[in-house]
This record gives C-alpha cells, sequence and structure tokens, in this order.
C-alpha cells in the first residue's frame, strides 16, 4: 500500500516536472532586448569594417620608403647586406695585405706551415705577372 | 537581326515566381562576410532570442546570458568568412558555443579550474524572492531546482526539455557520446522530481 502511493507520489513529481518544463517552453524569449540587439549588430558592423579596411600591401610599403631603404629591400635587407659588406672587406684586406698575410690569418697557420705550400709558394714568390708578361713580350 | 533581337527579347513563358523563401543561414553568414548589413540584423532576430534563453537557463542569470549572448554573435561574425555550410549548421554551432561560454562564466565565477560535474550549485537566492504569484513561483521553482544540477547536467536537461533537441543532436553540442547525454538527462530528471516533491501544494499541482 505504501509502495503504491510512494510510486503513485513519484508519478505526481514526474509529472509536475513535465509541465514545468511545458511552461518553460512557452516562455522562451523570442525577440532579445533593443539594447542588447543594438550591441551585436554594431560588433556586426565592426567586424566587417574592420575586415573591409585593406591591409597594407608590399606596393604601399615601398611607396614611403627612401632611395638607401629601397636599395637595401632590393638586396634583400639587413642581413644581406652584412654577408655583402663582410666579403667585400675581406677581399680589400687580401688585396691590400697580400697572401702572405691570408697564410699567416688565424685557423690558416697550419696551411701555411706545410712545407708544400711553402716550398711551393717561394718558387713564385719573386714573380709577379707584370714582370712575367713583360718577359713574354721581349 | 530580327532573329537576334526575337532571341534575346523573347523568353519563354514561365509560371508565376513563388513567393521568395527567405534566405538561408548559410547564404546569410555569405551576405555578411561579404559586407551586407542587413544580413547580420536578421541572423540576429533569428538566432540571439534562442541563445539568450537558454543562456538564461543554464546560468540562471539574465546579466550573465545577455553578455553571452553577445559573446557567441560575435564569435559567429568572427567566423563568418571562413564558414563551411556542409560542417555544421549555425543554430547548432550557436548552441555549441553558447554551452562553453556558460562553463567559462561558471569557471571564472569559481575563480579556478574545478570540476564543474563534482559540485552541485546552491539554488539561486533571488530565486524565491518573488514567489508571490504562482506562475512566478513555478517559473523560479523550476529555475531553482536546474541550479541544483551539476553544470553538464542542467545543460543536457534544458537542451533536451526546454530546447527539445534530440540526444544526438546533444551529443553533437556537449561533444559526449548519445549515451552519456541519456544519463545525464536521467539523472538530473531525477534530482530535479525530488527538488519538486515537496513543493506540489506550493506550486498548485494537487494529490490525487
Amino acid at each position: 500500500m505504501a509502495d503504491r502511493e510512494n510510486h503513485q507520489n513519484q508519478q505526481q513529481d514526474v509529472d509536475a516536472l513535465e509541465t514545468l518544463f511545458a511552461e518553460a517552453r512557452a516562455t522562451r524569449p523570442d525577440t532579445v532586448p533593443d539594447g542588447l540587439m543594438s550591441s551585436i549588430t554594431a560588433a556586426a558592423a565592426a567586424e566587417q569594417a574592420l575586415r573591409a579596411t585593406p591591409t597594407p600591401g608590399p606596393a604601399a610599403a615601398n611607396r614611403n620608403r627612401s632611395p638607401l631603404g629601397l636599395l637595401l629591400a632590393a638586396l634583400g635587407g639587413w642581413p644581406a647586406v652584412g654577408g655583402l659588406v663582410a666579403a667585400s672587406c675581406t677581399g680589400l684586406w687580401i688585396g691590400v695585405a697580400g697572401p702572405e698575410a691570408l697564410l699567416g690569418a688565424p685557423g690558416l697557420d697550419s696551411l701555411a706551415a706545410s712545407a708544400t705550400v711553402s716550398a711551393d709558394y717561394a718558387a713564385y714568390e719573386t714573380f709577379d705577372l707584370a714582370s712575367v708578361l713583360a718577359e713574354d713580350v721581349q | 537581326m530580327m532573329g537576334f533581337g526575337r532571341a534575346a527579347s523573347a523568353p519563354a513563358p514561365r509560371a508565376p515566381a513563388p513567393a521568395e523563401a527567405p534566405a538561408s543561414d548559410d547564404a546569410l553568414l555569405v551576405l555578411y562576410a561579404n559586407g551586407d548589413p542587413a544580413a547580420a540584423t536578421e541572423l540576429t532576430r533569428r538566432h540571439a532570442p534562442r541563445v539568450l534563453g537558454v543562456a538564461t537557463r543554464v546560468l540562471g542569470s539574465r546579466a550573465e546570458a545577455e553578455d553571452v549572448t553577445q559573446d557567441a554573435m560575435l564569435r559567429l561574425w568572427k567566423v563568418a568568412p571562413d564558414w563551411r555550410p556542409s560542417e555544421a549548421q549555425v543554430s547548432t554551432w550557436l548552441y555549441r558555443v553558447t554551452m562553453n561560454l556558460c562553463i567559462d562564466v561558471k569557471r571564472k565565477a569559481r575563480g579556478g579550474h574545478v570540476d564543474l560535474d563534482a559540485i552541485p550549485e546552491p539554488p539561486d537566492p533571488a530565486a524565491g524572492a518573488a514567489e508571490t504569484l504562482q506562475n512566478s513561483a513555478r517559473h523560479d521553482a523550476l529555475q531553482a531546482a536546474l541550479m541544483t544540477l551539476p553544470e553538464r547536467q542542467r545543460q543536457a536537461v534544458v537542451l533536451r526539455h526546454i530546447e527539445e533537441l534530440t540526444n544526438p543532436e546533444i551529443a553533437g553540442i556537449m561533444e559526449i557520446s548519445v549515451e552519456a547525454v541519456e544519463s545525464l538527462t536521467a539523472r538530473g530528471k531525477r534530482t530535479l522530481a525530488k527538488a519538486l516533491a515537496g513543493r506540489r501544494e506550493e506550486l498548485g499541482y494537487q494529490d490525487g
């Protein structure tokens, strides 16, 4: 008897819950407040405007550059220019200081100390291209 | 020349066009992404009320629900240019975003990383304050009972019994299995029924 009453009560609780759900479904909002609507559509317009603004491309970026900046860009930027300067300085140094200085440079000591290289070099150290050419002409 | 003119100016007779069907959500998103301002208004009109309703039920706070609604719609605007119609429906996508935003709100309110399923929430103290009319009492009673459920149970119950979504739809939104949805809704309903058991007379549901 108590079980039956208990079961009946449970069924009533479930029915009551179903009724509450039905009322909740019936009272769902079908609009949003004007203020919220305005905020949402304003955010939508702002997002559209953000995407509509063209991002500056490479041409636009070059338009404002100085001639030095353009040259730098054409060479490939600062890293490329760094390499170019290093290579130029090395060439200049070799040209001014001569091959002896190169052979005495740090890291090339073993090359300079090599008997073969020293002997080969010794054989030609008194020659230069101008004197050889002069002898050929004679 | 005449032949050309006739061919160009004499379209085949056609039946009168039916009333123009409303643009689909996907079409409106494309229009929005292409800069049409009216598309956003129409999408908001269609979807924001549902987002607001479900967020209010899940959060138990209208102010927080409005914030979530605004945030969810903003995410829709942001995703519009990359929207792929074949992958999701706008409504389903919004439900998923809304549920995740609701979890974020609750997590922030707790101020840390807490297992949301482990801790039932206390009933909203404000919920009982307006129980002067029976309808209001019923409304508040359901909301108060919902707020006693763990977060994921509440989400599943709201999506199933108030939003009337199918279990597979809810599974997709909550990113869990259909069986897990069934378990969450069954447990949630049992807890709700118990929570409301002592209030039959108060809410106008007489025995027998």
